[in-house]
């Protein structure tokens, strides 16, 4: 036993979170069949909105989730209408090359505002933890997981039982099939594009309480919900949750035994391997019907 | 009234010209087929007529109203409904996820239209939890005609009525659509490979060729013409 306990509960906490901070990167994945290079520093602007209002306004970063996820919202949309729909009519690939351009525009515009210095949202209740029998957890990282719960929780919802989410299910398994009935696939682009892009956002409230960030942190966030989206396989929850939790486990436990500097190595082998062994993830395959 | 009025249609893929000038109208209330052989362009016809490909050019007047230029959504809106060949239907979710998606454009109404859809296909009330991609042929082409009549069409379009279902599924389904036609007045246009079937549901037909309406007329009067006799229903 002996440390044990704290190692799974350490990795389920992290793993929750890392599976709403994914959920996007999987979403648009999944949806618009492009992979958001920009994805990370998305997450990493959700930081800075959070930070800002919390040192200029007092707001609480938590509380602030709502504003983080209509600003990824609009931006999303907006950048779904006026840039990327254009490309990927053209020429798919391209999106790789253009949102690596707009990764590298959007840290470097982080860069000039908030320089590279690292920066944290230093909450009061940053220091307040819990013992709870054999392990100890700090109250921040409870409550990110419970809002990472809720929060893609509430996504299942929406997917599952609204008509914008069956609507954005009907457009990623049959596009064809989807303007038969009427769905205008340009408008759900739109709106997954927003969705995707909220929850990257309001994921960076979570992730600056969570840790210090700099604008260039983004990419390493990128490879982390790019792995998520791998190993769980892409489009349905159930899947970012299976992939979230697999990553968490496989940080803490690699930090912890193998050393802090293995963690990202250990990572990128997994996914190496999974790309190579089953490139659909553990609960790949039924979601996208043509695979 | 004529309900759908296509005049000197053209339409193709890429350089290919697979549709040379076809006409054809489909009155209110009238069955219409059309039949013809493999690569005749009549699954790329009924593509034009609801929206997801191009016309090169001609006119698809519905209501009296030019609908060539419409984006697939608003046709749907005006009456126009599809169940297409290969089905279309979204295979990862449920037979009643698909029908409500088929009330994409009456919500407000899909309730109802539910129930009256599970009146005309009883099974896929009963397999209204399983997965589209669970189902047998004939209940996905009942599931594709259901999807298709959530959006209370005023024109209904199937692709492919009978490919590869049993002969006693396509018989039951040609009564369901009957009733359909006496019970609600739609109109609609069945392309079917296998002429007797065609001929037997429809009141007109028309035959293409080569992306040509090689013949047409009266469904009564095309059977018993000696030239579809020999070519269509291999009688000596």
């Amino acid at each position: 036993m002996g440390i044990l306990p704290q190692l799974i509960l350490e990795s389920l906490l992290l793993g929750t979170f890392y599976a709403f901070m994914s959920l996007g990167f999987s979403l648009m994945w999944g949806v618009l069949n492009i992979i958001n290079l920009a994805y990370g520093t998305y997450i990493i602007l959700g930081a800075y909105t959070a930070y800002t209002l919390y040192t200029g306004l007092g707001v609480d970063p938590l509380l602030s989730i709502p504003f983080s996820f209509l600003l990824g919202l609009s931006f999303g949309v907006l950048l779904q209408r006026v840039l990327i729909d254009r490309v990927m009519r053209l020429e798919p690939f391209m999106v790789l090359i253009l949102t690596f351009g707009l990764d590298v525009f959007l840290s470097n515009l982080l860069n000039l505002i908030f320089r590279a210095d690292i920066r944290s949202i230093d909450v009061p209740y940053a220091e307040r933890s819990f013992v709870i029998g054999p392990v100890i957890v700090t109250e921040v990282k409870v409550l990110v997981f419970f809002l990472s719960l809720l929060l893609t929780g509430a996504v299942y919802v929406l997917l599952q039982k609204t008509w914008t989410g069956r609507s954005i299910r009907a457009v990623a398994l049959d596009r064809e099939g989807a303007q038969i009935v009427g769905i205008s696939p340009g408008k759900v682009f739109a709106v997954t594009s927003g969705l995707g892009t909220g929850i990257a956002f309001s994921s960076g409230n979570l992730y600056g309480v969570l840790q210090g960030f700099t604008p260039f942190d983004g990419g390493m966030l990128t490879v982390k919900a790019f792995l998520v989206s791998i190993v769980g396989g892409l489009g349905r929850v159930e899947s970012a949750l299976a992939g979230g939790l697999f990553l968490g486990f496989l940080e803490v436990f690699t930090a912890f035994y193998l050393g802090e500097g293995w963690k990202f190595f250990a990572s990128l082998l997994v996914m190496f391997l999974f790309l190579l062994i089953r490139p659909r993830g553990l609960l790949g395959g039924k979601y996208y019907g043509e695979v | 009234m004529r309900l759908l009025e296509v005049s000197d249609l053209e339409a193709g893929y890429g350089d290919v010209q697979v549709l040379r000038s076809v006409s054809l109208h489909v009155e209110e209330g009238e069955i219409v087929a059309i039949f013809g052989s493999n690569g005749s362009g009549k699954s790329t016809f009924l593509k034009v007529l609801i929206g997801t490909l191009k016309p090169w050019g001609g006119t698809v007047k519905f209501m009296e109203r030019h609908v060539e230029d419409l984006p697939p959504e608003e046709r749907v809106k005006l009456g126009i409904a599809l169940a297409a060949e290969g089905r279309k239907l979204f295979l990862g979710m449920t037979v009643e996820e698909n029908l409500l998606l088929g009330a994409w454009v009456k919500k407000e109404k899909a309730k109802e239209n539910l129930e009256r859809v599970y009146s005309y296909f009883p099974e896929l009330y009963e397999k209204r939890r399983e997965l589209a991609g669970d189902l047998s042929g004939g209940q996905q082409q009942m599931l594709s005609i259901g999807r298709a009549l959530m959006s209370e069409p005023k024109l209904l379009m199937i692709d492919e009525l009978s490919l590869g279902l049993a002969p006693a599924v396509v018989d039951r389904l040609a009564n369901i659509l009957t009733r359909i036609r006496e019970e609600e007045g739609i109109s609609m246009l069945i392309v079917e490979q296998e002429v007797s079937l065609a001929l037997d549901i429809s009141d007109r037909a028309y035959v293409f060729d080569l992306g040509e309406v090689v013949d047409e007329g009266r469904s009564e009067d095309l059977l018993r013409r000696d030239s579809i006799r020999k070519t269509y229903l291999s009688v000596l």
